[in-house]
């Protein structure tokens, strides 16, 4: 037979659109309840930090928190610094112009170091910032520690060494000349500890970097040892 | 069916050859396909062309457009509702799990324990605050009396700033950090450094 072809009314149709549409609106609802709880309470925390103030000045601190422009790091950061003002009992207005700093630092932090940004690293690469490093030290010792706990192991080392009176740039090829060594991140945070040995031994803050560098011995061969390992430990009573 | 009507409903043998005692069978065969005819001309619902046209291709169809076309085209997807509510639970479950994980305290995973001491002799309470604890203050523990006082932290690696706060209301710097950073309201908080072990992660 040829004409064999009959028009069935399949009414399940519209019930299976439904039942896609249902599922399309129950996965959109879990993403937004997902995204919207960590804003709301970070929401709820900097309310609360804001309480602590006067409403035109809690207005004026809020402003400044949640302005779109700090899109490159995380908000949180901001959030955290006015809950430590708060519970410190610091007035608005100094609180404010600790945040503007804070907040060009950590901007300043997000441009350094780009996507390989996070929250440890930015807080670490913002508190180097604060201590008067030229940006081309600090996207040097970035660039040389590329995984993420060493990147902030190389940042708090180089921000404890400015700290300690060692000269940025000799920080720096301190910290360069560990990164080829692969060290552990602990011996790499070690090592302002180690350069404050010698201070205390008498030397200035240059030389006992120096001193570090000199104890650190040659590069290892590649697949080999640890920062230590060619280390003699300094004397530990004055020369 | 006899093969004349067949022969017949195949346009193949004229009506008028058939041998009569067929004649009513294929006047009812008639009937049926007409009908049938009429109901694909005025009763087929609009979207049964477009959905036969859809999944009609082309046979040079490239393998992109197939597979849009089939990404595109709808789908039937029979779920039976005890797995699917057991599958958004589970769902549910994850979403939420790190929410809750922040409120409960840190996880398990890459903690670690830090033991924090002060001393106090003179302070009738000692609490820690710091952005491990959202600057909350957390009071420390002076069990024998002898004016050390200490707290035991669960931290996840990452570099925290503290404080202790001496009978509520006296912010002191932790004489015995490793580490200090201006907090930029005149005051020095103590760092506390806690990164993987090894040489990277």
């Amino acid at each position: 037979m040829r004409v064999r072809s009959r028009a069935i009314p399949n009414r399940s149709i519209p019930r299976r659109r439904r039942a896609r549409w249902l599922a399309c609106a129950c996965a959109l609802i879990c993403l937004a309840v997902a995204s919207a709880r960590p804003l709301a309470a970070q929401d709820g925390e900097l309310g609360e930090a804001l309480s602590a103030y006067a409403s035109a000045d809690a207005a004026r601190l809020e402003a400044f928190v949640l302005q779109p422009r700090w899109e490159g790091f995380p908000t949180e950061l901001l959030v955290e610094r006015t809950a430590e003002g708060a519970v410190k009992g610091v007035e608005a207005s100094v609180l404010l112009a600790a945040l503007e700093d804070y907040a060009a630092r950590l901007d300043q932090s997000h441009r350094i170091l780009g996507k390989r940004a996070t929250r440890t690293s930015l807080k670490a690469t913002a508190d180097v910032l604060g201590r008067e490093v030229p940006e081309d030290i600090v996207r040097t010792v970035a660039a040389a520690n590329p995984k993420d706990a060493q990147l902030t192991a190389a940042m708090v080392a180089l921000g404890d060494l400015v700290a300690a009176g060692v000269p940025p740039r000799e920080a720096e090829e301190l910290l360069l000349d560990a990164a080829t060594r692969r060290p552990d991140n602990e011996e790499v945070l070690r090592l302002p500890a180690r350069v404050r040995r010698w201070i205390r031994q008498g030397y200035q803050p240059t030389d006992a970097a120096a001193e570090v560098r000199r104890t650190m011995g040659p590069p290892p061969r590649p697949g080999g040892g640890m920062l230590d390992r060619y280390t003699k430990p300094p004397p530990d009573r004055p020369f | 069916m006899r093969e004349e009507l067949q022969k017949y409903l195949d346009g193949e043998l004229p009506a008028e050859l058939l041998p009569a005692e067929l004649q009513q069978e294929a006047a009812a065969w008639d009937a049926l396909i007409e009908d049938v005819r009429r109901t694909a001309a005025s009763g087929a619902p609009a979207w049964l062309e477009a959905r036969i046209l859809s999944a009609v291709r082309a046979p040079d169809d490239p393998r992109w457009r197939r597979w849009l076309g089939w990404l595109t085209s709808p789908r039937t997807i029979r779920v039976a509702p005890a797995p699917a509510v057991a599958v958004l639970a589970l769902l549910a479950a994850a979403l939420a799990l790190p929410w809750i994980g922040r409120s409960a305290g840190p996880a398990e995973d890459g903690t670690v324990y830090v033991q924090l001491f002060l001393e106090a002799p003179a302070a009738s309470s000692v609490a820690i605050a710091g952005d491990f604890s959202r600057w909350d203050p957390i009071e420390l523990e002076d069990q024998d009396g002898d004016g050390v006082w200490s707290a035991r932290l669960a931290v996840r690696p990452g570099v925290y700033e503290y404080m202790f706060v001496l009978d509520g209301s006296r912010w002191v710097t932790d004489p015995h950090a490793e580490r200090y950073s201006d907090d930029g309201f005149g005051n020095r908080n103590a760092v506390l450094a806690i990164l993987p072990e090894g040489t990277g992660t």
